[in-house]
């Protein structure tokens, strides 16, 4: 019915920001077995706790009511993960012009490069996250 | 939760139903039932809602009562022994309030939640249904689109209870049908907003005192002010909504069973047949014994998944559950009813074949009884 797929998505996100289910438990205020149960469908995640997820993993909603393999009307041959590769592995390319050799990009971009370098894997991993689905929102074309 | 007590409050609202469902509403629950589906009898709505209880969920802070779960479900047991049409719109009205009391904005809820507790009666509607998307809620094609702020909307949708009587629709639309869940958003849609027409009044079988409708959305523009809940929150808030809504919907079958069970009872006791009552017959009163069993199971279910919601516990499958148990015991009982009052049951002059045509409709609404052993299996 549907929450399989959020379980899965959640799953996802939950490890990608590097947290056990022990640790998004206690976050959240539930039970561990009560999380694994979300992951797994077998129990309904309902909206305000949802919320808390997405607030604390650094998601939108929508990332977990999406199945991995929805495609964004300007990348219809990307399922999800592969999308967030693609955003991953531009970024990384982008990398080694930093710091400041000049070779490209106006000094906003450097910046926005340097911030990015000076963060943790984790920290990375939500910016990257975060301009993955920023770049579907303005593909949905929705506002 | 082992404490089946019922507080001295709840049992002072179940009387105060009880008399207001008796003097107010029962009268005419023969007139209504023979009314034509077109025309409305608003006569229930307007008692009811002289006692604050066409919402009763609605919060305190907005003017309602702000019953729980649990002290709804007692209600609407009332008011389903007496006619569960008019307890369904009781229900159509919680649905429709639902979305905005667990995620609705402060405007939202300042806005759409007190009229709902107003002495004039306001109904409320809760649009998901279409001609081609039924329990499947993720085909629905209504479609809607944001601009600058403002959201088009274009679609049909179906068998909506209130439809052109409310003062909202709380309405499920989306922004692309690939995009299943995500992709939905939940409006609230005034009733004088342009291009909202009122298409076909259904003629039923039963609960014949309820409006139900065909809308349709041509181009109907709304702000985004009236989009409930955060972006890509709609299908979550829509299951929630269903898995509270089906409670109640499991409560109005206990009533409706309720009735016809003491019905049964009462003329079994009465009839004679060969030199005694028909209870005497063990036919008879196992029947009647096995119906009251399954009437309290069924309460009982209801009232488990109604604290479950109240205490803000997993109640999805207490809630589907509690749904099939009220629903199947409403027809059971009707339909038992009818075989004890003999070929007198199935005329007009009594009670029994209405409560058998009202009742057939418990099993579809809030999605099929099938669904709910789909929801149930996947949670087993
Ligand atoms: C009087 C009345 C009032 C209503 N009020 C409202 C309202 O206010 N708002 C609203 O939005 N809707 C309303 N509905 C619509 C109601 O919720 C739907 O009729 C119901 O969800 C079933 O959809 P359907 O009629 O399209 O049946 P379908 O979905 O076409 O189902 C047909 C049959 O197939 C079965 N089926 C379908 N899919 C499955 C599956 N996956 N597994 C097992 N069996 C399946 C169903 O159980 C059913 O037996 C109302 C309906 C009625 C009759």
């Amino acid at each position: 019915m549907g929450y399989k797929s959020i379980g899965k998505q959640l799953q996802l996100a939950r490890e990608q920001a590097g947290y056990s289910q022990e640790q998004l438990a206690a976050k959240i205020g539930c039970s561990q077995s009560t999380l694994s149960n979300y992951e797994k469908g077998k129990r309904r995640v309902y909206l305000a706790q949802l919320a808390l997820i997405a607030e604390i993993l650094g998601k939108p909603i929508e990332f977990f009511l999406r199945s991995a393999d929805f495609h964004t009307p300007g990348q219809h041959n990307l399922p999800g993960d592969k999308l967030y590769d693609l955003y991953a592995n531009d970024l990384k390319q982008k990398l080694p012009v930093f710091p400041g050799t000049g070779s490209a990009g106006s000094s906003e971009e450097q910046n926005l490069l340097a911030a990015y370098a000076s963060l943790s894997p984790e920290g990375q991993r939500l910016v990257i996250d975060f301009i993955t689905w920023l770049k579907k929102k303005e593909a949905l074309g929705n506002g | 939760m082992a404490n089946f007590n019922i507080s001295a409050e709840q049992r002072q609202l179940v009387e105060e139903v009880r008399a207001l469902a008796l003097r107010q509403i029962a009268p005419a629950v023969g007139m209504l039932d023979e009314a034509d589906d077109g025309r409305f009898n608003d006569g229930p709505f307007r008692a009811l809602a002289e006692h604050n209880l066409l919402t009763p969920t609605v919060p305190q802070e907005y003017g309602g009562r702000g019953l729980g779960y649990f002290s709804t479900a007692l209600a609407l047991e009332e008011l389903g022994a007496v006619c569960a049409g008019v307890a369904t719109v009781v229900t159509a009205n919680i649905h429709a309030a639902s979305p905005i009391i667990l995620a609705g904005s402060a405007g939202q809820r300042g806005t759409y939640l007190p009229p709902l507790a107003y002495a004039e009666p306001c109904l409320a509607a809760f649009a998901l249904t279409e001609p081609e998307a039924g329990s499947d809620i993720t085909s629905i094609a209504t479609t809607t689109a944001c601009n600058k702020g403002l959201w088009t909307i274009n679609g049909v949708k179906e068998f909506v209870i209130n439809g052109g009587l409310a003062r909202f629709t709380t309405l499920f639309a989306t922004t692309d049908k690939e995009d299943k869940r995500a992709g939905l958003v939940a409006f609230i849609v005034p009733y004088d907003v342009q291009g909202l027409k009122v298409g076909t009044v259904h003629n039923k079988m039963g609960i014949r005192c309820v409006r139900t409708a065909r809308l349709i959305l041509d181009k109907v523009i709304v702000p985004d002010e009236l989009v409930i809940g955060p972006r890509g929150s709609a299908y979550l808030l829509l299951m929630q909504t269903f898995d509270r809504g089906r409670a109640l919907a499991g409560a109005v079958g206990v009533g409706l069973a309720r009735a016809a069970f003491e019905f049964a009872l009462q003329y079994s006791k009465h009839r004679q047949q060969f030199g005694r009552p028909v209870f005497a017959q063990q036919a008879v009163s196992f029947v009647l014994a096995e119906l009251a069993a399954r009437i309290e199971s069924a309460r009982l279910l209801v009232w488990k998944a109604c604290w479950l919601i109240d205490n803000d516990l997993d109640y999805t499958m207490a809630s589907s559950m509690a749904k099939i148990a009220g629903s199947q015991v409403a027809q059971e009982a009707a339909a038992a009813a009818m075989d004890i009052c003999g070929g007198r049951g199935y005329l007009k002059d009594l009670p029994v074949e209405k409560y058998l045509r009202d009742a057939r409709v418990l099993s579809l609404i809030e999605g099929t009884n099938n669904i709910q052993k789909a929801v149930i299996a996947s949670l087993l």
